[in-house]
């Protein structure tokens, strides 16, 4: 089983954002993808202290293949307003 | 003297508040369509009043939060607002859906437009295009390396009603983020596909801030990247442009909209 590419990972993201919760495990969280170069992979920014026990990859699937998606967890959740 | 309808500055949807309630949220490019109609771009909770304004209401510029004291009192009406500051109507909004116990709806923007209308206000501004004529062309989106990285620069800049020209940096692509609107956050709304910005080192002070909303956020290359809505202290969220541009155009069923560049 492959790694997710970072347009695979664009995809998952634009196509699957409701169900990553669940595949997960996270209960509140903001999901994105980095574009700092250091690789494909789902950032997920939980509140303080909810960062234990998410796994650093979930297998996905897109387009009938099962990808390995990275995971990046920081607890840098944050409250986004209407500007 | 009247004013020059001025990108950057604010605008405000009054019909609905006004002079009880004053708000102000931002302009900063314009639409024009075959029939040769301008349109203004801002977000549906600036002008659209998240879902509760209709097509017709007045928008007014300076928004009314910046009024003075004087304008304030020399306009204690509505339509006295709307006879001296009125400079478009709205004309299409693109609906928040919210989010309910049973159901995630998906949202890829907050936007809304409203054609300008025969104000007798100048254009100098308008005519030189906004952000003074340097929106050269609607940019493609990222792509990324291998490594995941954006070919090409990352930076940004705006020009938004409250914090003026700033500059960022984008940081991640296809966020998915859940924006409280209403005077109690009671309304959510499910965002996928956002970019997410960030201040560079070299800017003082926030990428944005309450009131810069609607700005438009334009690349190094002077590329209309996308439209800010909404962010936090540290980082800040734009819907990218061809979503923009796809919803409101289906949102007011003219399909010739294009962005006005230089």
């Amino acid at each position: 089983m492959r790694e997710a590419t970072g347009n695979e990972i664009l995809r998952i993201l634009r196509e699957q954002s409701t169900e990553l919760p669940n595949k997960i495990h996270v209960p509140a969280a903001q999901f994105s993808m980095p574009v700092d170069g250091k690789g494909a992979r789902i950032r997920v920014s939980v509140r303080v202290g909810e960062s234990a026990g998410i796994a650093e990859s979930f297998v996905c699937p897109l387009d009938g293949e099962d990808l390995v998606v990275r995971v990046e967890v920081v607890e840098d959740y944050q409250e986004y307003k209407p500007l | 003297m009247l004013l020059a309808l001025r990108v950057g500055v604010g605008v405000t949807n009054p019909v609905a508040s006004y002079p009880d309630g004053l708000s102000v949220g931002t302009v900063d490019f314009y639409m024009s369509d075959e029939d040769g109609n301008r349109y203004l771009v801002s977000n549906n909770h600036v002008i659209g009043e998240s879902n509760d304004a209709n097509n017709g209401d007045s928008v007014v510029q300076p928004g009314t939060l910046d009024l003075t004291g004087g304008e304030f009192v020399a306009n204690p009406t509505l339509a006295d607002l709307e006879g001296r500051y009125r400079v478009a109507e709205v004309s299409a909004i693109v609906d928040l859906k919210y989010k309910t116990p049973n159901n995630i709806p998906i949202n890829h923007v907050d936007a809304a437009m409203a054609r300008l209308t025969d104000s007798g206000r100048g254009l100098e501004e308008l005519d030189q295009q906004a952000f003074g004529g340097s929106i050269l062309r609607v940019a493609s989106p990222y792509e990324l390396d291998d490594d995941g990285a954006i070919v090409g620069s990352s930076r940004v800049f705006k020009v938004g009603r409250t914090t003026g020209y700033t500059e960022g940096k984008v940081t991640n692509l296809a966020g998915v983020v859940d924006i409280a609107y209403g005077d109690k956050d009671q309304n959510v709304a499910h965002f996928t596909d956002q970019i997410f910005i960030e201040e560079t080192d070299d800017n003082v002070g926030p990428f944005s801030d309450s009131g810069d909303s609607g700005s438009g956020i334009l690349s190094n290359q002077h590329e209309i990247v996308g439209l800010l809505f909404a962010g936090s202290r540290y980082r800040m969220i734009a819907n990218p442009i061809a979503n923009v541009l796809d919803e409101l155009r289906s949102a007011s069923g003219i399909d010739s909209l294009e962005v006005v560049t230089s």
